[in-house]
């Protein structure tokens, strides 16, 4: 069943946001847990933003709780997280007590049994915050159209998933190599009429990317006209004056990054309450303030009003047994489909 | 026992523990069902999932013809670029053998990316001069086509080459030259009778090292062959750590993968001992006093001079001058007139006020002279054990020695992780800066071997024997006849280790934690952030870094000459 992620209400948000608010126990909770982590040492965060910007987030989090030190561990992208982690764990290491990553790489670590669970309904947070025991939802990667503003007029930038697909596109568009944003979307449009579309996008080849960065850069260089990428991974191009624009297409793939406690952890609780606190209103502004990344529940961050009006779709964390083998088909169409792009 | 024995004994333990051992961890991951050292149970599902899969032939093929194509430019350009620096009246050739690291100290994938700004065939600079002057209708050049791949890798590997190969030149006896001359040969004929052959050791090991790093590496293929699905076997090492579908990365598949790199290897390594069975016949360095005298190039000298320029203006100004520009931008864009506009200093500013960079700088510093002295150290002392004192057991030193580069580095890391967090309480180097080292220490090695190994062979055995006869001790021999031979060896491996640790990348990201942070990971922040005119101002102080290690080093050895 395909989810869709309703545009947030002032309801929801209530319901979502503060979760430290809500309930004289789930605040006794988080008191209790902040009492706990203060005497275990700092938190140890791996997440894949540069450091230099994650340490705003740290020290966002140390003003609200002073007595606790937050350290950050960059990941370098990609499965090195669950790699760590996995052999971390297995070595006896201590390991990351809190992380922030996408489904397909907390849910086989859960697979594996090395992480925590927790009851986050008893801490005030809502099921489509916290969909499974081991996630709480952080913040949401937001796939938009880009193009180079010099090289195509507004009126003929791609607004649609379809334009991509007009002729005249042919070997000048670039995409993401993980095929992330067509999983999302085959929660809505089903496996099949994705598979179709991708086969049809790679007829007309494009250029494949390591990453939505470099992606975005070369949209902005002119390297290619226009492409799929991610709304926070175009930010750092555009704030410096880059020819760079994006469109939100309708329906609008997501990928939500949730946090999550590896057993291995020596400051759990202290894991617990930063995973806590980045659901917050406070926590996801000092976030997305610090990476362009925001949590679409919370409707006080740009991502959420990024998202208004559109239908954002994603693949259920807990259905991830059966997303992998869609991401394995999809990549191979993208991968194989096609000869090598022409070369003008 | 004898000394050299127990030397031998002694040395085959430790590169059992840094190579064997994580090597055997790389391998015992191929047979692991969840792909990790320590996953339980056993499979084969690995080599066929990897060996028996479609397209596998078809990769195979593209990634050989990528390798043996750089391979083969490398060595051309290579071989040339030495003989003219090290062995002619090349004008300015001091200035030359400068320079011809300094692309070195770049890290790849901003030099693969300069080339796009220059070569793309939509926004590449040289492709819109060329067309706009000689009024063609399509780009002359395509840096995403095969050729331009191999083009770009084989430039890459030129500056490794040519320290390959500049000792052995250097050691050549000029008297063979000068009869060939006297004889009436001509110049060409030299090159092609004399030197060449002369030289086969040192070609021969630098063709089976040019040939395995063009088999693993990524950042080529990664950033010029991927957007046009163009793969060769490293993308798919990418692919299978980075990006698998199932969000772990596959390590089952790369260690299957590495048993081919390694089988590749051995084979190489055979070949090479093969080529080079007939030790005497390489023999320039003998007891007969020779004064390295350049060969005068004749009427040769200035077009000589214009070629090897045109080299170094491809070759090192045009992608330094990107990389510059690059560093000079607020965004990406391609070097035009009407972009003037927009030079800034602000990344410049920025790095050099980014409160990281102190530490960032002096923990690469220590580092990379740690491992640079590291290798030349256990390089030259596997080398004099296994060609000059030919000990029991030498092949399987050398076997040892050269094995790593068969494998991704990151694999190299992995393995390492396992090692360090088994033997955390006896030796607790993981998340420091010394884990570091011992990868480094450990991928470098095989330069080491291959550079010192070859310049070796040079050696005739009459020089250590003249010592022996006049009563001087092994060591002594050591210290006073070979170690001075083969210091040119040992130096280009110092200077090479040190050039490559300042910009490696892949382990140190896997062996990052909060207190070892070097440059190239902090140059990947801003990369990987979204910034790549950031990082490309990173590149420019590393190669600045670089350039003045490289001087440092000229000064301080040119002073230990003179004294």
């Amino acid at each position: 069943m395909p989810e869709e992620i309703a545009v947030p209400t002032r309801r929801t948000m209530l319901l979502a946001a503060p979760a430290l608010l809500l309930g004289r126990s789930a605040r006794a909770q988080v008191d209790a847990l902040a009492t706990e982590a203060a005497g275990l040492g700092p938190v140890i965060w791996y997440e894949s933003t540069p450091s230099d910007l994650a340490n705003q987030v740290a020290a966002a989090f140390g003003r609200r709780y002073p007595r606790i030190a937050l350290r950050h561990v960059r990941d370098s992208g990609g499965n090195a997280m669950s790699a760590r982690i996995i052999q971390e764990s297995q070595g006896g290491a201590r390991t990351a007590d809190v992380a922030t990553n996408s489904a397909s790489v907390f849910w086989p670590l859960a697979q594996r049994g090395l992480l925590e669970g927790a009851d986050w309904a008893a801490l005030g947070a809502t099921p489509s915050m916290a969909p499974t025991p081991y996630s709480l939802l952080a913040t949401a990667s937001v796939f938009v159209l880009l193009s180079n503003t010099k090289l195509v007029p507004e009126a003929e930038a791609p607004a649609g998933w379809d334009a991509l697909l007009e002729p005249r596109w042919r070997g000048r568009i670039g995409v993401w190599q993980r095929t992330e944003p067509f999983v999302s979307l085959a929660a809505l449009w089903g496996p099949e009429r994705v598979a179709d579309y991708l086969g049809r996008l790679s007829a007309q080849l494009p250029f494949l990317f390591p990453s939505t960065f470099p992606l975005a850069q070369q949209v902005a260089a002119g390297e290619v006209a226009a492409g799929v990428g991610i709304y926070h991974a175009a930010l750092p191009a555009i704030s410096r004056g880059a020819p760079l624009r994006y469109l939100v297409p309708e329906p609008a793939p997501i990928s939500s990054l949730y946090s999550f406690m590896p057993k291995a952890g020596r400051n759990r609780p202290g894991g617990k309450l930063f995973s806590l606190w980045l659901a917050t209103e406070e926590g996801a502004l000092a976030y997305e303030a610090a990476t362009g990344r925001g949590n679409p529940l919370i409707a006080a961050t740009r991502t959420a009003q990024l998202l208004a009006g559109h239908t954002s779709v994603e693949q259920k964390p807990e259905d991830a047994d059966a997303t992998l083998p869609l991401i394995e088909r999809y990549d191979a169409i993208l991968r194989q489909t096609g000869q090598a792009a022409p070369s003008k | 026992m004898t000394l050299d024995r127990a030397v031998a004994l002694a040395l085959g333990l430790l590169l059992c523990w840094m190579v064997a051992a994580p090597l055997g961890l790389v391998l015992l991951s191929a047979v692991r069902p969840g792909g990790f050292p320590l996953d339980p149970g056993f499979t084969t599902a690995n080599f066929a999932a990897v060996y028996l899969a479609p397209g596998f032939p078809e990769l195979l093929g593209t990634t050989l013809a990528f390798a043996a194509g750089s391979t083969a430019v490398a060595l051309v350009l290579g071989t040339l670029l030495a003989w003219a620096i090290e062995r002619t009246d090349l004008p300015g050739a001091a200035l030359f053998r400068a320079l011809v690291i300094l692309p070195m100290a770049t890290p790849p994938v901003l030099l693969a990316i300069g080339w796009t700004m220059l070569a793309s065939p939509r926004i590449g600079v040289l492709n819109r001069v060329l067309q706009d002057t000689l009024g063609l209708s399509a780009a002359p050049f395509d840096v995403f086509s095969l050729g331009g791949m191999v083009f770009v890798e084989g430039l890459s590997l030129v500056p490794t080459t040519v320290l390959m190969l500049a000792p052995a030149c250097r050691n050549m006896d000029p008297s063979f030259e000068e009869a060939a001359l006297a004889s009436g040969a001509s110049r060409l004929r030299v090159l092609r009778r004399i030197v060449l052959p002369l030289l086969l050791p040192a070609i021969a090991a630098a063709a089976c090292f040019m040939m395995i790093v063009s088999l693993v590496v990524f950042d080529v293929p990664g950033t010029l062959g991927l957007p046009v699905r163009r793969f060769v076997l490293s993308t798919q090492v990418f692919h299978w750590i980075s990006e698998s579908p199932g969000g772990v990365p596959e390590y089952g598949k790369v260690g299957a993968l590495a048993v081919l790199f390694l089988a590749i290897l051995l084979a190489l390594g055979a070949l090479y001992r093969r080529a080079t069975r007939r030790a005497a016949a390489f023999r320039t360095v003998g007891g007969k006093a020779f004064r390295a005298r350049p060969m005068p190039l004749g009427t040769l000298r200035w077009p000589v001079f214009t070629c090897v320029s045109a080299y170094f203006v491809v070759a090192v100004v045009l992608p330094l001058s990107v990389l510059v520009w690059s560093s000079l931008m607020p965004y990406q864009v391609a070097p035009s007139r009407a972009a003037l506009a927009l030079l800034t200093l602000e990344n410049h500013r920025d790095f050099l006020a980014n409160g990281q960079v102190a530490e960032a700088a002096w923990n690469s510093v220590v580092i990379a002279l740690v491992a640079a002295t590291a290798v030349a150290a256990l390089a030259g002392l596997v080398a004099w054990l296994v060609v000059r004192r030919r000990v029991p057991g030498g092949a399987v030193l050398d076997a040892l020695a050269f094995a790593p580069i068969a494998v991704p580095g990151v694999m190299i890391g992995v393995a390492l992780i396992y090692l360090y967090l088994a033997t955390g309480p006896i030796l607790p180097v993981y998340g420091t800066i010394w884990i570091i080292v011992i990868a480094y220490a450990t991928q470098y090695l095989p330069f080491g071997t291959r550079l010192i190994g070859g310049s070796m062979i040079q050696l005739h055995p009459e020089l250590e024997e003249a010592g022996r006869t006049s009563g001087a001790s092994e060591a002594r021999i050591l210290r006073r006849v070979t170690l001075p031979l083969v210091a040119p060896a040992l130096a280009a491996t110092w200077v090479w280790v040190l050039a490559h640790a300042l910009r490696e990348l892949s382990s140190a990201l896997l062996l990052r934690s909060f207190d070892n942070m070097t440059v190239p990971t902090l140059l990947w922040d801003y990369w990987s952030g979204g910034e790549p005119t950031r990082a490309a101002a990173v590149g420019v102080w590393l190669v600045l870094a670089v350039l003045g290690a490289l001087l440092l080093s000229r000064l301080v050895g040119r002073r230990a000459v003179d004294a």
